[in-house]
């Protein structure tokens, strides 16, 4: 933030989010508090009500002022109203921020049409909103990333995606927007809000487990199909994190065939994990990486019942990638891979790597 | 670097269980008893009784099964001694893995309060692996020389305790640094030698009795058949009296037994006695009975 100091000015400025007697309310759909958003979003630009690509302190604080209260206007608190406390000193207003010298952001040409532009981030999340009036260019900074962006109509939506590259502002072009149902509303449809809540979902998988090395498959642990059962806790650690916890079990027959031995057994694993993913929603698919740390308890019991049956047990680190598709508001089915480390120490140190590919269903809360 | 250390130790702590090949090859080469045990067919019912009359006579209970019966179960006998020591690790992980080498133990013994004991397996080559239980006293330093109790070898042809093996039980040695053999205390020394395939269990047992022993040696032979046919020969030496009999049997139950004195005071003795599938007499002709024949030897299943 730029504040001018240059010219003397010398005092204390408070703005604060609401009056003495009012809540500050925060939106699910803007993943924080009214004001502060409104605040952050007019000084990237579009509180610059003179046009001269500077934003001061008092066009700030009008356009958070204004904004805040628009949006709260009909919310179940009542309307909340930011205040501010000056003391100052000097002469000409503060500039806080100076978006002509920013280098990268998105650049609203006087030809696009006025309306309230929402430029949403690729993890969903409103990043600036821009109040285009008719006939006026406005320029909004923005971090390099690629942005859909969004104006409401009264009947339609017009969205579209425009991308800011380092150094360089780039040029909104109304042509580029498409129509758009409300249902498609990437920030304030009903599935953004279910992400952004704190949920649990439960899912069913069924998936198969295979080492990469030929002769741990042949000599100690077969390939094997497992179903499993999972509980995650979505938005708990941070906002579009999931934290995991899954319980499978599976086996498989398998021949273990050593020097003179030729002997049948039933493979058997038990595993329990928990894992910790980030997701990023884009719509209806979802894909998600992570890590899981898993305790495995595999065992073989042989045919011939006079040789011991063998257990192992250990602890394997792993990752974990995979796409969910929301068939429904509640219901979703998930691609699912892993790989993971483990260090087999029974005859000697082996450090062993297997991988995972599933498939599932899932219900969200 | 502290940090990788204490993660490394973290997983190994983590690991653990029997989930070893190498352990499945060496449980694999020791014999187990049930498989080279004498199954001579046993009555059902009530044990066999009969009216011994003054004469042997064909439908009376057949001594000569009896007398089976009873090398049966000394043989199983002196088999079980022998083999419920080896059982004993068979459900117990080694202690220590090396890449040839299995270690149990050293455990407290539970009749030799005062002893140790200790199970050393080696693969000598591919499937020839040699195995000993050992014993030594509690007091004796770290350095001290164990006693060995059990030693064996066995020769893998394919399969788990398929093969050709040899154990020797070795009473006296023991018993000469204070450790008890429960239930061998006339035995010197008991040695095993057996061939166990699909088609073929053979197994040949000798004791040899201390010098208080009521017997000075006595040999077992026992061969199983598929089929389920068995036999047994026993010879048993005692004052310069040799006495051998063999029997064979089916598995529906009957039997026959060869008997001769090869040496000692009834040198030349011989007879014959079959039974059928209920183990009574259908034929007996011995020097030493009175009468000699009876029965038609076309009623012997062998």
């Amino acid at each position: 933030m730029e504040s001018d100091a240059g010219r003397g000015a010398k005092g204390l400025v408070i703005l604060a989010s609401s009056a003495a007697d009012e809540d500050s309310q925060e939106s699910d759909q803007i993943g924080g508090s009214y004001f502060s958003h409104h605040l952050a979003s007019g000084l990237l630009g579009d509180a610059d009500r003179s046009g001269d690509g500077r934003v001061t302190l008092s066009e700030a604080y009008a356009y958070a002022y204004d904004r805040t209260v628009a949006d709260t206007v009909e919310s179940a608190a009542g309307a909340q109203h930011p205040t501010y406390s000056y003391e100052l000193a000097g002469n000409g207003d503060i500039v806080l921020t100076d978006v002509s010298s920013r280098r990268e952001g998105i650049l609203f040409p006087a030809t696009s049409p006025a309306g309230a532009y929402y430029l949403v981030d690729g993890r969903g999340f409103v990043s600036a909103e821009v109040i285009k009036e008719e006939s006026v260019e406005r320029r909004i900074a923005l971090s390099p990333g690629t942005y859909r962006v969004k104006r409401r109509l009264p009947d339609r939506l017009r969205v579209g995606e425009i991308r800011v590259e380092s150094g360089r502002i780039a040029i909104l072009d109304e042509s580029s927007l498409r129509d758009s149902p409300f249902s498609a509303d990437p920030v304030k449809g009903p599935g953004r809000l279910a992400q952004v809540s704190t949920h649990v979902s439960l899912g069913f998988s069924g998936f198969y487990q295979s080492f990469f090395d030929g002769s741990t498959r042949d000599t100690l642990f077969p390939p094997s199909p497992m179903l499993g059962f999972e509980v995650q806790i979505h938005n708990f650690l941070r906002r579009d994190w999931v934290w995991g916890f899954d319980l499978a079990f599976g086996g498989s027959r398998s021949t273990l065939n050593l020097a003179t031995l030729n002997l049948p057994y039933r493979f058997s694993e038990l595993t329990a994990g928990t894992s910790i993913l980030v997701e990023w929603p884009a719509g209806d698919f979802v894909p998600y990486v992570g890590g899981r740390l898993a305790l495995l308890l595999m065992s073989r019991e042989f045919d011939d019942r006079l040789l011991p049956s063998q257990n192992f047990y250990t602890l394997s680190p792993g990752l974990v990638a995979g796409l969910r598709f929301r068939i429904s508001r509640n219901w979703g089915i998930e691609a699912r891979s892993r790989v993971h480390y483990l260090l087999y120490n029974i005859e000697q140190n082996r450090s062993l790597a297997y991988w995972e590919l599933a498939t599932l269903v899932s219900y969200e809360f | 670097m502290k940090r990788k250390a204490a993660l490394a130790l973290l997983f190994l702590a983590a690991c653990g269980g029997n989930y070893s090949n190498g352990d499945v090859e060496f449980i694999g080469a020791l014999p187990v008893r049930h498989e080279l045990e004498s199954k001579l067919p046993q009555p059902t019912g009530q044990a066999l009784e009969g009216v011994r009359q003054d004469a042997i006579a064909v439908g009376e209970p057949s001594q000569a099964y009896l007398d089976t019966q009873s090398a049966t179960a000394s043989f199983n006998g002196g088999l079980f001694g022998l083999l419920d020591l080896i059982d004993k690790i068979r459900v117990i992980p080694p202690t220590h893995r090396d890449l040839d080498r299995r270690i149990w133990g050293p455990f407290p013994d539970e009749h030799n309060t005062n002893f140790l004991v200790e199970v050393v397996m080696e693969r000598v080559q591919s499937v020839v692996f040699t195995y000993r239980i050992e014993v030594r006293s509690k007091d004796a330093p770290a350095s001290a020389p164990w006693t060995s109790l059990v030693v064996g070898t066995f020769h893998g042809t394919g399969g788990a305790r398929r093969g050709i093996g040899e154990v020797q039980l070795l009473a006296q040695a023991v018993r000469d640094v204070g450790f008890a053999v429960q239930g061998l205390d006339q035995v010197d020394t008991l040695e095993m030698s057996y061939r166990s395939d699909q088609s073929l269990v053979e197994v040949n047992m000798l004791f040899r009795g201390t010098s208080t022993a009521a017997f000075q040696i006595v040999t077992y032979g026992y061969r199983e058949f598929a089929d389920g046919q068995g036999a047994m020969q026993f010879i048993a030496t005692r004052n310069n009296l040799v006495l051998s009999e063999t029997s064979r049997w089916r598995s529906s139950g009957q039997g026959r037994t060869d008997s001769a004195v090869s040496a000692g005071a009834y040198f030349g003795a011989q007879g014959i006695e079959c039974w059928d599938a209920q183990f009574l007499v259908t034929y007996s002709n011995k020097s030493w009975e009175n009468p000699t024949l009876v029965g038609n030897p076309g009623n012997c299943a062998f």
